[in-house]
């Protein structure tokens, strides 16, 4: 037999090896997904910014010709709220289907299998990233970069913890009971009218705004709003508050998750 | 080379819920939230046990859902197993199924990296390979073009070069060997050889009997979920083709009954077709004593009663030590050139040993009687009768001759 070419083992999965496998793995599925989703078209990833524009464009007529709403700075306003609540949608509406999407995954012995929901809120991460310089130069052309801005790191880490902590723990369940991807996008259907996207938490009635002190993405798309164009500094108490929320979301979700795992190659 | 266990499964169990067309939605768990009650389990695996060592090959045999999928997914860590233990002491890798992960609109290069990657590999390790593994699949020219473009066969040999390309240190292998054409094949069970002389521990499941006895150092027999042999590839394919054999048999009904008349010893396995039973076996001394000027002789003599004729059965005996299973003798009419020829009376045959010569310990015999093309087994007794051989004080009694010039 000739001396082999092939050496025996993988080296020893250390801690750090093991960590550092799962960030190329992870690096791998967004950019396998990315390349994937707009090969072969005309625009190219153009396309993961075309709606948003379409929908400010269809949304800004609309409320400032037809039922004028009377905020100031609206279209950079709408830009924040649209870019910040796709992001969410986008994340749980390809995360709760992921694992029966990527089955094959799924059915890999040793596979970090969470890794397959988090793809889905980092895929709609990119998303916003490529965005963002649309709204940074929407910003500079109209009321000038903010030095409080920041701030928007840590607001979009917060959102990435809620968005990855929701998937986490919705993503098993559809695999057990495949209606909750109906339920979660009717909810995000009606979550788009009770969060201040296209309006603000100053036009709501005064009786009603305990309902979105309750709503996380109120806070961090208000929260984003002050940093951004007003050039305010978010109040931190209801910040650290949802901060810890989402921390708590994140927890619950790896639990929920960790607990389903086992049950899920059986279910696909 | 390490002989360290690195799979132990024991005693394990496997329930699946037979439920109606599996995904529940919530309008059936409103309509038959009763059906969570009265739900039909069905056990794919029943107490099920075995360990493979470093560089050991174990073969997985038994026809379709007999468990063996499900048994290679749990010790994947796919799944918990009802009840019962698996136990890896090193990283696993897969491959239960070739070109599942490809996705046709990614290069082979791609495709190439991400199963490298998810084998466990870092990126830069699979990408300081992808030579190796587009010159091991031969798609050198193809490399960058997308999978789609690619013929099955083409699909199936990157799969499995890029999933071999780090050898692993344990490596289930599903179905997975009949890759490509003929050639081919041969280059992957040549680096799986070397995989296997490496070190690496693989559980292998087939159907294909020729893979299963070049790969294997044990097989065993999966049948309903339950371990219905377990021991070389020969024993173990001698008791399956019977339990096949007896299988056919039973459906067309030519067999009348396939209960044995005789009694069986105590303990003992048996297995066969019983159109010849090996009524009564007896073993002369109980007691072999070894060292001793003779070696130790051993006389077997087996009553064979025939239900019906048969033409040209063999007679065989095999020796293997009662703890470990290894063998120390085995031997048969139809080797030693002692033709039974036709049966159709009760006859005794006589095997004598002149020399045992073996060391002391405790021995057990199995004995059995096959078709004259070793087809199936007519009646085996498998690790049936125990022989102890006595320490003489002087070890081995070696055939001597002393002189003196």
């Amino acid at each position: 037999m000739s001396v082999s070419r092939i050496e025996l083992g993988s080296p020893r999965p250390t801690r750090r090896r093991r960590l550092g496998h799962r960030f190329d793995v992870t690096a791998h599925l967004v950019r396998t997904e990315l390349a994937t989703r707009h090969r072969g078209s005309l625009l190219g990833w153009l396309w993961a910014l075309v709606p948003t524009l379409a929908q400010l464009v269809a949304t800004y007529f609309l409320f400032t010709r037809v039922i004028p709403l009377d905020v100031p700075d609206y279209p950079v306003f709408l830009l924040v709220g649209i870019l910040a609540w796709q992001w969410f949608t986008r994340s749980l509406g390809e995360g709760v289907g992921s694992l029966e999407q990527r089955r094959e995954l799924a059915l890999r012995p040793g596979f970090a299998l969470e890794l397959v929901p988090a793809t889905s809120v980092l895929v709609a991460l990119v998303d916003y990233l490529l965005a963002l310089p649309v709204l940074v130069v929407a910003l500079a052309v109209t009321n000038g970069l903010q030095p409080e801005s920041v701030l928007l790191p840590l607001l979009l880490a917060i959102q990435l913890v809620y968005c990855v902590g929701l998937v986490l723990a919705l993503a098993p369940l559809q695999v057990f009971v495949r209606d909750v991807r109906q339920i979660v996008a009717l909810l995000v259907t009606v979550g788009f009218w009770i969060t201040p996207v296209f309006y603000g938490v100053r036009q709501v009635p005064d009786s009603f705004v305990w309902v979105y002190r309750l709503n996380p993405m109120a806070h961090l798309i208000g929260a984003q709003r002050e940093i951004l164009i007003e050039g305010t500094w978010p109040e931190p108490g209801p910040l650290l508050v949802v901060a810890l929320v989402g921390l708590a979301f994140l927890g619950a979700g790896w639990l929920l998750f960790r607990r389903l795992r086992d049950s899920v190659p059986e279910h696909l | 080379m390490s002989r360290e266990p690195v799979i132990g499964v024991q005693g394990v169990s496997k329930r699946f819920r037979r439920r109606g067309p599996r995904p529940a939605t919530l309008k059936d768990l409103v309509r038959h939230p009763l059906e969570h009650r009265n739900r039909d389990d069905f056990w794919a695996l029943k107490d099920v046990s075995l360990r493979v060592r470093a560089g050991e090959t174990v073969g997985l045999i038994g026809a379709n859902g007999s468990g063996k999928s499900t048994l290679l997914r749990l010790v994947g860590g796919l799944g918990k197993p009802t009840r019962g233990r698996i136990v890896t002491t090193r990283p696993v890798q897969a491959i239960l199924s070739l070109g599942d992960t490809l996705d046709p609109y990614l290069t082979g290069r791609e495709n190439a990296t991400l199963i490298g990657i998810l084998s466990g590999l870092r990126r830069r390790e699979v990408v300081a390979r992808l030579d190796e593994i587009a010159a091991f699949a031969e798609l050198e020219s193809f490399f960058d073009r997308p999978l789609r473009t690619y013929s099955e066969g083409m699909q199936l040999r990157l799969a499995f070069a890029a999933a071999t390309s780090a050898a692993p240190e344990v490596l289930l292998l599903d179905e997975v060997m009949s890759v490509g054409d003929l050639r081919f094949q041969e280059k992957c069970f040549h680096r799986l050889e070397e995989m296997q002389q490496g070190g690496t521990a693989v559980l292998f499941a087939s159907h294909d009997e020729e893979h299963v006895r070049r790969l294997c150092d044990r097989v065993v027999w999966l049948s309903h979920g339950e371990v219905a042999a377990h021991g070389s590839p020969d024993d173990v394919y001698a008791r399956y083709e019977t339990g096949m054999h007896l299988e056919t048999a039973r459906r067309s009904e030519s067999l009348a009954r396939d209960e044995p008349e005789h009694e069986a010893a105590a303990g003992e396995e048996r297995f066969g077709t019983y159109e010849v039973e090996i009524a009564a076996v007896r073993i002369e001394p109980a007691s072999v004593v070894s060292g001793r000027n003779d070696g130790g002789s051993l006389r077997i003599a087996v009553d064979l009663a025939p239900r019906e004729p048969v033409e040209g059965p063999i007679l065989v005996v095999t020796m293997h030590h009662a703890d470990d299973y290894a063998k120390v003798l085995e031997v048969n009419t139809s080797g030693d050139g002692s033709e039974l020829g036709r049966l159709d009376t009760p006859r005794t045959v006589t095997l004598d040993l002149d020399r045992l010569d073996v060391q002391p310990g405790e021995y057990r015999l199995s004995i059995g009687l096959f078709e004259r093309d070793w087809k199936f087994a007519y009646d085996y007794h498998w690790h049936a009768y125990p022989v102890h051989v006595e320490d003489g004080g002087a070890g081995f009694g070696p055939p001597r001759r002393w002189s003196a010039t």
